[in-house]
């Protein structure tokens, strides 16, 4: 109980650190949002909106009040009216996200998975060169050019699945799913590059460990000893990086949310970096971070599950 | 406790008599493992046979073969940058040319091996009890529960306290000696006639060495298994086998039952393992009679004998000419490989002048000229065989 409590202590500040250097980074950046809203007006009318948008106050202050806000559920307004707040913003983006990140480590993990332990197995064969040059390819070709290949051939020119949009899976699964398709395998193609090169190595090291040719002498099929005692411990690695991954797929499918048009919290933060909208893409920013923040606590834990010398150690 | 029941229900000694010929038959078995600096023989023309309630003892130091020899026997050898010459037959099946998908039909059924780590050869991820149970739900199709009955009918075979607790623990919450018990129950589980033990002994504590090895013997007898007991140690073997095979540079070069061997040692090597072992007898800080030098090469081997080069009894003879395996005139079943055995009597000689000279025996081999060391390279002396 006593570790939890510091672990969770351990978690705010790291969220308070986060918070900090951000909103100090967004400061630095050039541009003043009063002059983006008071465009071609006159210096007095431009010092009206800064006062009147508070931003002549020092960055400690505009952080604090920031935060103070943040901390009671107020995640701030939008300099200018956008025809919404960053609440209700927030409210339609993060679920959209969220699912576009769990749809796409599912696909990651469902392929890299068996890919891994298979081309470990069977390494240096025909098949395992196959899957890693393929693999580098996937690696080497950017996600958005994925994205643009995939929407031309399987929306554009066989129309087989919507070429953009986002349906809410509330309001109807099928199409909430056909939808989902494209934007989840253009992401999902990179990571099972990544997920499966990761555990393709720690599974080769782990076959040649005694209890696998132990195994062996027990008498056990190949597919048992690959999927049942070897893959649990060769796939600490894989979910290390599974979960910092998931911040990188919350927030930065900036592309792939642009091409196929879905309304995630890329398309929310890059919006609000460019109109130098502080508060709101500040809180924007403290929620990815949570949330990466959180899952990675998560994974903590999955050790544990995954390991039993971690457990009790 | 001690007379715990038996996995393949039959009653120990009952059938001592019933099967004489042997359930292993090894001839002229070599190995070879592929390197970039060309073939490695590790296992050379050896050869023995193996009946049911009988254990062999094969004795060496590290690099002798004995561990590829057991390795081997079990199919359990990587399948590529490796060849086998000669035949294995068990049980009237010839299984040099087994494949993986043959040779588990008689993985953990027929025949099993005890590892040497018992703390890397237990998976550290999975509870000790599923460890057992796996393999006699897959390979005698028990159900759940019997397995699990049979499998804490196991640990406590192989005298593990509270067995239904430590069922359900990892390898990690175990001892070294307690974790090499539950091994030999995973080896045990499925009642097989085989049993290699791989150097059961070299991870643990001296303490509980003897326990582990009494367990073994323990089990061999009431199961009525073939044994074949892999070890360093002279010691470990001299009351826990019938037969020893002392291997040296990946061949047999003394075999004898226990008792000739120890009576009557032919083979130097042999002498000097034995010397090599401290003796509570002697005074403390006495010098111990160490073998000199290092085992050869084995992808260019000597052309005499490989011992030649540590022996103190060696003669020019030994280096020209490899001996052959012999059987001694007095018993035919001793067989050993040496033109001057330990009796000898030029070798009684040797000891003699050691003797007189208050020297070790060991310490200086008898050729002085012979190079331990590979002699500069000589185009003349390049034979086609290595590459």
């Amino acid at each position: 109980m006593r570790t939890l409590a510091t672990k969770a202590a351990r978690l705010v500040v790291v969220i308070l650190l986060l918070t900090m250097v951000s909103f100090l980074a967004q400061s630095l950046l050039p541009g003043d949002p009063a002059e983006l809203i008071g465009f071609g007006a006159d210096p007095e009318k431009i010092g009206e909106i800064r006062t009147e948008l508070e931003l002549d106050r020092p960055v400690p202050v505009r952080y604090l009040s920031w935060l103070t806000d943040f901390v009671t559920g107020d995640l701030g307004d939008y300099y200018r009216n956008k025809g919404g707040t960053p609440i209700e913003g927030v409210k339609t983006a993060l679920p959209t996200s969220l699912l576009l990140m769990l749809y796409t480590q599912i696909a990651a993990l469902a392929v890299a998975i068996p890919l891994g332990v298979l081309t470990a197995y069977r390494a240096d064969s025909l098949f395992d060169k196959g899957a890693n040059i393929a693999a580098f390819l996937a690696l080497s070709v950017p996600g958005f050019v994925v994205a643009y290949l995939l929407k031309k051939y399987f929306a554009l020119d066989n129309n087989v699945l919507p070429e953009s949009g986002w349906v809410p899976l509330t309001e109807n699964v099928g199409e909430h799913f056909k939808h989902a398709v494209l934007p989840v395998a253009a992401l999902t193609l990179s990571q099972v590059a990544v997920y499966f090169r990761l555990l393709r190595s720690d599974m080769i090291a782990t076959l040649q460990e005694d209890f696998i040719t132990m195994a062996r002498a027990k008498g056990l099929r190949p597919r048992r000893i690959l999927f049942r005692h070897a893959l649990r411990p060769s796939s600490l690695t894989l979910l290390t990086v599974a979960g910092l991954n998931v911040g990188t797929l919350i927030s930065a499918a900036v592309l792939v949310e642009q091409i196929f048009k879905v309304p995630g919290m890329g398309f929310l933060l890059v919006e609000g970096v460019f109109s130098r909208e502080y508060p709101a893409t500040q809180s924007f920013i403290a929620i990815v971070g949570i949330l990466f923040v959180l899952i990675n606590y998560l994974v903590d834990f999955l050790y544990a599950v995954l390991d039993p010398r971690i457990r009790h150690a | 406790m001690s007379n715990a029941t038996t996995m393949d229900g039959t009653p120990g000694g009952a059938h001592a008599a019933v099967q004489q010929a042997p359930l292993l038959e090894v001839n002229g078995l070599s190995v070879y493992f592929d390197t970039p600096r060309g073939a490695v023989r590790s296992v050379d023309d050896i050869s023995f046979t193996l009946s049911r309630g009988r254990t062999l003892g094969v004795v060496g130091e590290s690099g002798s073969g004995k561990s590829v020899t057991s390795k081997a026997i079990m199919g359990l050898l990587p399948r590529s940058g490796r060849r086998i010459e000669g035949s294995i037959v068990y049980d009237g099946k010839e299984l040099t040319s087994y494949r993986d998908a043959e040779y588990r039909s008689l993985w953990g059924t027929d025949m099993a091996m005890v590892f040497q780590d018992p703390m890397t050869s237990l998976n550290p991820v999975m509870k000790i009890g599923r460890q057992i149970t796996e393999s006699l739900q897959l390979n005698l199709g028990m159900d759940r529960q019997t397995a699990k009955d049979s499998a804490i009918g196991l640990l406590s075979a192989v005298k593990i306290p509270a067995p239904e607790k430590r069922f359900n623990e990892y390898p990690g919450q175990l001892s070294g000696g307690m974790r090499q018990r539950v091994v030999i129950a995973v080896a045990l589980a499925c009642g097989p006639k085989l049993l290699f033990a791989d150097e059961p002994t070299t991870a643990l504590d001296v303490t509980v060495q003897a326990q582990i090895l009494d367990l073994l013997a323990e089990q061999q007898r009431d199961r009525f298994m073939a044994m074949v007991l892999v070890t360093h140690d002279l010691g470990v073997v001299a009351g826990r086998a019938d037969e020893i095979a002392v291997m040296y540079a990946g061949r047999i070069v003394e075999r004898a039952s226990t008792r000739s061997l120890f009576g009557r040692m032919k083979h130097p090597y042999t002498e000097a393992l034995l010397k090599s072992i401290p003796k509570l007898s002697s005074a403390s800080h006495t010098r111990l009679d160490a073998i000199g030098g290092s085992p050869p090469n084995l992808i260019d081997p000597p052309a005499g004998c490989a011992f030649a080069a540590r022996c103190a009894y060696a003669q020019p003879r030994c280096v020209e000419e490899r001996p052959p395996l012999v059987a001694d005139p007095a018993d035919p079943s001793h067989l050993y490989a040496c033109f001057y055995p330990v009796d000898s009597a030029h070798a009684a000689g040797v000891r003699a002048e050691a003797a007189a000279h208050g020297e070790l025996v060991n310490a200086h081999p008898g050729l002085e000229a012979f190079p331990q060391t590979p002699p500069p390279f000589d185009p003349s002396t390049m034979h086609g065989g290595t590459n």
